[in-house]
């Protein structure tokens, strides 16, 4: 299944599922609930807890899929729900789990090496001409929910050098995108 | 104070979706852009758009190992949930058009509570009791109406009831800033016996101003410049039963706010 097809389903899922269909909600899970559980994951970097996480966000979605106005995918507007359930539970924890930030390698080689040059709008194509600096504190920042002050500590860099960091990165990609 | 215009310039609206889609904001402001990207189209595009771009990065990166007695046991648990939890009724299916069901939900819901501030506002207005000596001032400043209005609720209340209003007046030549806390005639058994405290939010940055302690009612409630600033610029007013930062635990009321009048800054402290 392409990307393209297995975002309609997800669309066409969502809204059935603003409708109070649960077999719909049943069959998203089927189609993205192993997906969501990574993105959970990357950020929780603890199973368990990514697990009970993934039961919230379902549960969110059952109850706040009204919400979806239809701007932008429902793909994009589930992820969006699914970090910040995520970062609310790193948050209310005592001790925030991270993924340590040596597998960021491994993470970018997988978005970036295998780029598909002619696809104008992945973002991977348009990551990998970032400078080293920006690309990692946006992916640490989007994919593993690092915060600003976060990913300052771990870089060892002032909070205003990665917030320009990550504000130039963004402009580019935007621009990148536009191309 | 909600001005929805500010929300409209790309600028704006690309920080801000870019802060929301990272996960940058505090719960509260949080919050209140959801509720925002509801009445702001140009917001919610914004929105959108990043969380697409990144929605593609999930999309592609491995998925989770789950075996399949795994992913039953976790889908049983989440079923048993849905059963359990309650649907809150603004997730009540819309009988609109797909694609339009949840704007047109939106501007229901905005319209509702439009209505129901302006009756609530022409009750404040009509029903004014007498001014008492100490609050002389109160007859010019209620006769150029308030600049700005919040309507308060419980703040654990899910259906946000309007238990009374704050109503905000900008200085005069010869009256300082002031608020004004009126209850509705339904609530006027709810009036906290205690002095509460009031914060303001500020509807960008969500950072939280500290108003000061409710004064005793035959007191007027003056505005410093700061103050006045900070009620301006907030999104949302929160009262306290202390003077800790709110929380869950500690916040009584909270509601929204409106700017009734064009705001001159030359009018201010």
């Amino acid at each position: 299944m392409t990307d393209t097809d297995w975002s309609a389903q997800i669309d066409a899922l969502l809204h059935r599922i603003h409708r109070q269909d649960k077999a719909a909600l049943k069959e998203f899970y089927q189609l993205a609930g192993a997906k969501l559980l990574a993105v959970l994951g990357r950020i929780l970097n603890d199973h368990h807890e990514a697990e009970e996480a993934l039961q919230e966000l379902f549960v969110k979605v059952w109850q706040q899929s009204s919400k979806y106005t239809g701007s932008g995918s429902a793909w994009g507007w589930v992820c969006v729900i699914a970090r910040n359930t995520a970062i609310d539970r790193l948050r209310s924890a005592k001790n925030r789990r991270h993924s340590s930030t040596d597998e960021y390698p491994e993470l970018l080689s997988k978005l970036v090496d295998n780029t598909d040059l002619s696809n104008t709008h992945w973002i991977g194509r348009c990551l990998k001409q970032l400078k080293p600096n920006a690309q990692r504190a946006i992916l640490l920042c989007y994919v593993n929910g690092y915060s600003h002050s976060e990913l300052s500590h771990e870089m060892a860099t002032p909070l205003g050098t990665i917030k320009a960091w990550i504000r130039r990165g963004l402009q580019e990609l935007k621009q990148c995108l536009a191309a | 104070m909600s001005r929805c215009l500010r929300y409209q310039k790309p600028i704006i609206c690309e920080h801000l979706a870019n802060q929301y889609v990272a996960g940058a904001l505090t719960h509260g402001v949080r919050a209140r852009v959801e509720t925002l990207r509801q009445t702001t189209p140009e917001l919610d595009r914004a929105i959108a758009k990043i969380a697409d771009r990144f929605a593609d990065i999930h999309w592609r990166l491995p998925s989770a190992p789950l075996s399949p007695s795994d992913s039953n046991d976790l889908w049983d648990s989440i079923d048993a949930q849905l059963v359990t939890t309650p649907i809150p009724p603004e997730a009540e299916p819309a009988t609109v058009q797909s694609g339009f069901w949840s704007s047109v939900l939106a501007w229901k819901l905005t319209t509702g509570l439009s209505m129901a501030m302006s009756v609530l506002l022409a009750i404040f207005l009509v029903t004014t009791p007498a001014i008492s000596p100490v609050e002389p001032n109160l007859v010019a400043h209620t006769a150029q109406g308030p600049h700005y209005l919040a309507t308060m609720s419980a703040h654990n209340d899910t259906d946000k009831a309007i238990q009374f209003v704050i109503s905000a007046y900008g200085k005069q030549a010869d009256k300082p800033s002031r608020l004004h806390l009126q209850w509705s005639k339904q609530h006027l058994n709810d009036e906290a016996q205690t002095r509460l405290h009031l914060w303001a939010e500020d509807r960008d940055t969500g950072k939280l101003s500290y108003i000061g302690l409710q004064p005793p009612k035959e007191q007027s409630w003056d505005l410093t410049k700061t103050n006045w600033n900070a009620v301006s610029n907030s999104g949302r007013l929160l009262m306290t039963n202390s003077n800790a930062v709110p929380t869950e635990a500690n916040t009584v009321f909270s509601g929204i706010c409106l700017q009734l009048n064009a705001w001159k800054q030359a009018e201010s402290v």
